[in-house]
């Protein structure tokens, strides 16, 4: 079976991504007062945050700074706070 | 109080964001070989689950065929408080996450579970499933002590040997 190489890129990626989650799970209540039930896109570790109505047009925006969706935090911010019960 | 070194061996801690009030959160690159991904995903620490587990949405994403996971591989029942849902297992599964000294932490798994999605009730719900974590399970945590520290961080951790020693 063929193996995926993890490359230094890839750790990188997931720096980046790392970054920015943290950054959202920091400021979640901010992003909740600003973009209540909208999609949203952390970059730059905060620097740079991007909201949509659905999910593909986020993606887009993402595209349109030539970013990769993969490194951003994305998630649906509700207008409520709630938790998961696992 | 930070734990470096031990005396025959090396602390491998993983932070997790631990903020009060809040689900424990941990990174990784979610790594499955035969299928070719390799992407990074946001995980809940959750010990109330036994396996690792992937969202259906999330997992087709990340590019996985669950059409042919439905028609190949093991299909099991998940129980939970919000009901019961099927699943599927998708094999050869490694997590590399990174410790805080940069190492990298290479976590091979069997299987992992690949949750259905539930039947959506409303767009909350449609929109909220979208962006839905994938769970790190008990298969994992537990080859870790979890460590609660200092405010908003704890870590997974565990001693390992330095060659030689």
């Amino acid at each position: 079976m063929a193996t995926v190489t993890i490359e230094k890129s890839d750790l990188e990626r997931l720096a980046e991504f790392t970054k920015n989650t943290n950054w959202l799970l920091e400021n979640v209540e901010n992003l909740r007062a600003k973009y209540p039930d909208r999609y949203v896109a952390v970059l730059d570790s905060g620097n740079q945050v991007l909201d949509a109505q659905t999910l593909e047009e986020l993606t887009e925006k993402i595209h349109q700074r030539a970013r990769d969706p993969e490194t951003c935090a994305i998630e649906f911010v509700t207008r409520e706070r709630y938790l998961l019960l696992l | 109080m930070a734990r470096s070194r031990l005396k025959d061996g090396r602390l491998q801690r993983i932070k997790v964001t631990a903020i009060k009030g809040e689900h424990c959160i941990v990174t990784a690159l979610f790594v499955c070989d035969h299928l070719g991904i390799k992407t990074p995903q946001k995980f809940i620490v959750d010990t109330g689950s036994v396996h690792t587990t992937v969202p259906e949405t999330k997992a087709r994403e990340m590019g996985v065929d669950l059409e042919i996971l439905d028609k190949y591989k093991v299909k099991i029942r998940m129980g939970g408080i919000g009901g019961v849902a099927d699943a599927r297992m998708l094999g050869n599964v490694r997590l590399v996450f990174t410790a805080t000294d940069n190492s990298s932490v290479e976590e091979k798994l069997q299987s992992v579970v690949v949750l259905r999605d539930p039947v959506i009730c409303s767009e909350e719900e449609r929109n909220i499933l979208r962006t839905f974590p994938c769970i790190l399970g008990l298969d994992i945590i537990r080859r870790f002590t979890l460590r609660f520290e200092e405010k908003n961080f704890a870590y997974l951790e565990r001693e390992t040997a330095i060659a030689g020693s």
